[in-house]
């Protein structure tokens, strides 16, 4: 069983992933802003964490990818960004911040599942 | 022509003149062949009365051996007309040196003044054309003067020494000196940005013919950078070598302003349409392709297709309307007579639609007030407003709907308690693309809704302000113009159109 954390600030879109990754295999659990996502990626160490990266708050999606990236203890946890933003530096901005994967949106949800059986490998 | 005349000295002392000689010319000009006129007297006969003491003069003058001086008298001829002549007198001596007479020549200046006259009327034309040039120059220079004041852009030139020559009114402003002030000094004491004095120098001793060139400034004194777009161009005099250097300096801190307005607002459309965009294409791929899905699911699933469906329709009218204020086209508004109760209904349905949790307390006074107005336009507006009050006030709190007769106009507000704006964001509320909280995190929009609503109420010939206090809440107040007050050739017209300029 793999723990999947979800955080986005739009509640439909996390049902939306949330029923895209619907299986089994995962369990998923999900955050509304980049504090409450870096408090449940410390506590329950996820195996991937969806992080969107426009969200209200101190703390965006970027930021907080940057933080549980380089915190040793959660060398672990995989990071797929998922951002309305497709341009070459979002991308590179997710790639410096230590993304394992950016997904743009608007997305078709069997590309995600898929994306995410390869970060999972 | 010449005259020739001898008068013999003895007689001409007696105050006789009588002519000893008479030459063909003489005889041509006045009609006298030498045979009548030997001996006759020609003061007496040939020279008008009132003339015949100063021609004396003259004749005695010469006798005595005195120059004499050109004297313009007339001579008259058989007819008894005047010829006028320039008479010479001169001593006539004999061998020894005796004044034995006088030479007269008469230079008949008939044709010279004639020319005379004539010159004088060509001097005359010529004075006058020449008025008329300098009038005209006088005009041309006063339009010139006109257009240099006019001109929004700051002139500035100065001559090869770098000694400012002219300034017009726009920058006098800009540097805050008038141009009686600042004629004559070097342009580094007149214009305190160095880097536009660096460039006027370099322009003309470079023999550059013309350099662009951006200057931001930044003042104490000023709020925001000022963006300037510069041309520096060597200016040749047309009669002499001297050059010198004209200046334009245009303040393109608006221009500016909007292109990044303008790029900001393409990301934020862009953002705005993959949203609603990201939930329709995931959700309808889900399912399609999955069948384990309960029917509540599926129906759940369906009904955020068609809100966010709706959600991309709402942008896509807003930027239609947003187009049709920057072409300045007439929007057609389809008015009817309508209850102003009716009108706050309706602003009641948009509510409800848009709330999230807030609470809608609705006050209507003169509810029957019947006022001009196009329904859906008007639903739009409330779309607007509306939606703004409930995206920018925390769940749950009031949002108050009131409507009240306002002389010829019924009034509407729409009070939020939320967030509020500072004065320098409310001044801007109205402008397109403005979002006055333009992060990431901001509630969702273009930025277009209140310039829109604006641009619908205007064309129903209303208005629209805005209060807000920064952490208290935002009222938005707009006016339609009451059936009858305004004068209207017949009620509830439909289709009429009406020019809406922005």
């Amino acid at each position: 069983m793999k723990k999947i954390l979800v955080v986005d600030d739009q509640s439909q879109i996390r049902e939306l992933v949330e029923v895209t990754l619907r299986r089994d295999d995962f369990q998923i659990f999900q955050a509304e802003n980049g504090e409450q996502a870096i408090q449940f990626a410390r506590s329950h160490r996820p195996d991937l964490i969806i992080m969107d990266v426009m969200m209200p708050g101190n703390i965006d999606g970027l930021q907080a990818t940057r933080i549980l990236k380089s915190d040793p203890e959660m060398k672990a946890s995989k990071i797929i960004m998922l951002t309305a933003q497709g341009q070459e530096n979002d991308l590179a901005a997710g790639r410096e911040a230590g993304a394992d994967a950016y997904f743009v949106k608007p997305f078709s949800p069997l590309d995600l599942l898929k994306k995410v059986d390869e970060v999972l490998k | 022509i010449w005259g020739v005349r001898y008068l013999r000295a003895d007689e001409l002392t007696k105050r006789k003149t009588p002519v000893r000689e008479w030459n063909r010319a003489t005889a041509g000009l006045t009609g006298y062949p030498k045979e009548d006129a030997v001996g006759k007297s020609l003061t007496d006969i040939f020279i008008p009365e009132d003339e015949r003491d100063s021609v004396q003069r003259l004749l005695e003058r010469a006798l005595q051996g005195r120059a004499t001086v050109a004297h313009q008298v007339p001579l008259l001829d058989r007819e008894g007309q005047g010829v006028t002549v320039l008479l010479n007198a001169t001593a006539r001596r004999d061998t020894l040196g005796n004044v034995v007479g006088v030479l007269a020549v008469g230079q008949d200046i008939s044709e010279l003044s004639k020319h005379q006259n004539r010159l004088e009327q060509i001097i005359e034309r010529r004075t006058e054309q020449l008025l008329e040039l300098l009038s005209s120059t006088e005009t041309s220079l006063d339009r010139l003067d006109g257009i240099l004041r006019t001109i929004t852009d700051s002139l500035i030139v100065t001559d090869g020494g770098h000694r400012v020559v002219l300034l017009n009114p726009a920058a006098e402003a800009l540097v805050g000196m008038s141009f009686a002030e600042a004629a004559g000094r070097p342009i580094e004491t007149v214009l305190k940005e160095r880097s536009i004095c660096d460039r006027v120098k370099h322009t003309l001793e470079e023999g550059n013919r013309e350099a662009r060139y951006q200057v931001e400034l930044q003042g104490a004194n000023l709020a925001s950078p000022k963006i300037l777009s510069i041309r520096s161009s060597i200016m040749q005099y047309v009669e002499s070598h001297r050059s010198g250097v004209v200046t334009i300096i245009r303040d393109v801190t608006q221009e500016h302003e909007v292109d990044r307005l303008k790029a900001e607002f393409l990301t934020t459309v862009a953002h705005e349409i993959r949203t609603p965009l990201t939930s329709i294409q995931g959700f309808s791929e889900i399912l399609l392709k999955r069948t384990d899905l309960q029917v509540e699911e599926r129906l759940k699933f369906l009904s955020h297709i068609n809100r966010e469906a709706e959600a991309l329709a709402s942008i896509v009218t807003d930027l239609l309307d947003m187009s049709r204020i920057d072409a300045g086209g007439a929007s057609s508004i389809s008015e009817v007579r309508c209850e102003a109760r009716e009108v706050v209904r309706r602003g009641e349905g948009v509510f409800a639609e848009a709330a999230r949790g807030h609470v809608l307390e609705v006050t209507v006074e003169d509810g029957d007030t019947v006022v001009l107005v196009d329904k859906q336009r008007i639903d739009q507006v409330f779309k607007n407003i509306v939606g703004n009050a409930v995206k920018y006030s925390p769940r749950g709190s009031t949002v108050c709907l009131t409507g009240k007769r306002d002389e010829a106009c019924y009034r509407f507000s729409i009070q939020d308690r939320g967030m509020g704006m500072t004065r320098a964001q409310a001044k801007r509320v109205f402008d397109k693309f403005y979002k006055a909280d333009a992060s990431p995190s901001a509630p969702p929009g273009a930025g277009l809704g209140m310039t829109v609503a604006k641009y619908l109420i205007e064309a129903h010939a209303g208005k629209v302000w805005i209060e807000t206090e920064y952490g208290k809440g935002t009222t938005v107040y707009f006016t339609l113009p009451v059936a009858g007050e305004r004068s209207q050739p017949s009620d509830g017209v439909d289709g009429v159109f009406i020019g809406g300029n922005e």
